[in-house]
């Protein structure tokens, strides 16, 4: 069983102990799961915590329980086998949104779940690094994602000017060069 | 500058067929592939790290 095995089966396992609400898998992990594989040394879990009894969201009972299901702790990551896996909360209502639309997908006969498509994208266009537009471009260039609902997203997340500077790059890069 | 339509064509047919290709793997198979990427670069750092030193020890005065 490999590290991606073992740190799906606990996240499931936090789940069923209610330890958090749900979970879904972001980031590049994510993304494979719809593009070609891409480079990371990372797995992004974005969790619900149940709902919290206070405003602060305390993320050690989280990182106990994954402790005392093999996983080792290491600065902001759990380790399981080679694979860190950082735990985010819905900091954000699109985040949340994300978290609770996610879709319900098999890692070799084990349930787990990913973002969809959409959701990625427009937490890219939120965050807004240069990999973040890399893989909204690699979305949109692989029709991917359903562009009236990424359009949806971005008009009610305020992302419609980020959405259009990606989509303009995408169509600018697939125009064909001049005969000089 | 001129343009070598055939050229072009045959890239973007090779293009998409890879594409092609990576897609189709399934998820735990594009998993693995991450994790030879990961090994091979944690392979190639310890390299650089083992050169590094063998480097600062070889220098005058080490």
């Amino acid at each position: 069983m490999s590290g991606m095995h073992a740190a799906l089966r606990a996240l499931n396992r936090l789940v069923i102990d209610g330890v958090i609400e749900n979970y879904a898998i972001g980031g590049a992990i994510g993304a494979s799961f719809y593009l070609p594989a891409m480079q990371t040394e990372d797995i992004d879990v974005f969790v619900f915590m149940p709902t919290p009894t206070s405003l602060l969201v305390s993320l050690s009972g989280v990182y106990e329980s994954l402790k005392s299901l093999g996983g080792i702790v290491d600065r902001e990551y759990v380790r399981f086998g080679d694979w860190p896996v950082q735990i985010l909360t819905d900091a954000t209502p699109l985040i949340a949104e994300a978290i609770r639309e996610a879709i319900s997908v098999d890692f070799d006969e084990i349930p787990t779940r990913v973002f969809r498509p959409e959701h990625m994208c427009a937490i890219a266009l939120q965050t807004g690094r240069a990999k973040d537009y890399a893989r909204i471009t690699m979305f949109l260039e692989q029709n991917e994602v359903d562009p009236g609902l990424l359009s949806d997203l971005a008009t009610r997340y305020g992302l419609s000017r980020q959405l259009k500077r990606a989509t303009d790059a995408v169509e600018g890069s697939n125009e064909r060069p001049e005969q000089p | 500058m001129t343009i070598d339509e055939e050229k072009i064509a045959f890239n973007a047919r090779a293009k998409a067929s890879m594409l092609q290709f990576l897609k189709s793997k399934s998820w735990p198979e594009k998993i693995a592939s991450i994790e030879r990427m990961n090994a091979a670069a944690q392979k190639a750092r310890e390299a650089m790290k083992r050169a590094r030193r063998k480097e600062t020890a070889s220098m005058p005065g080490q």
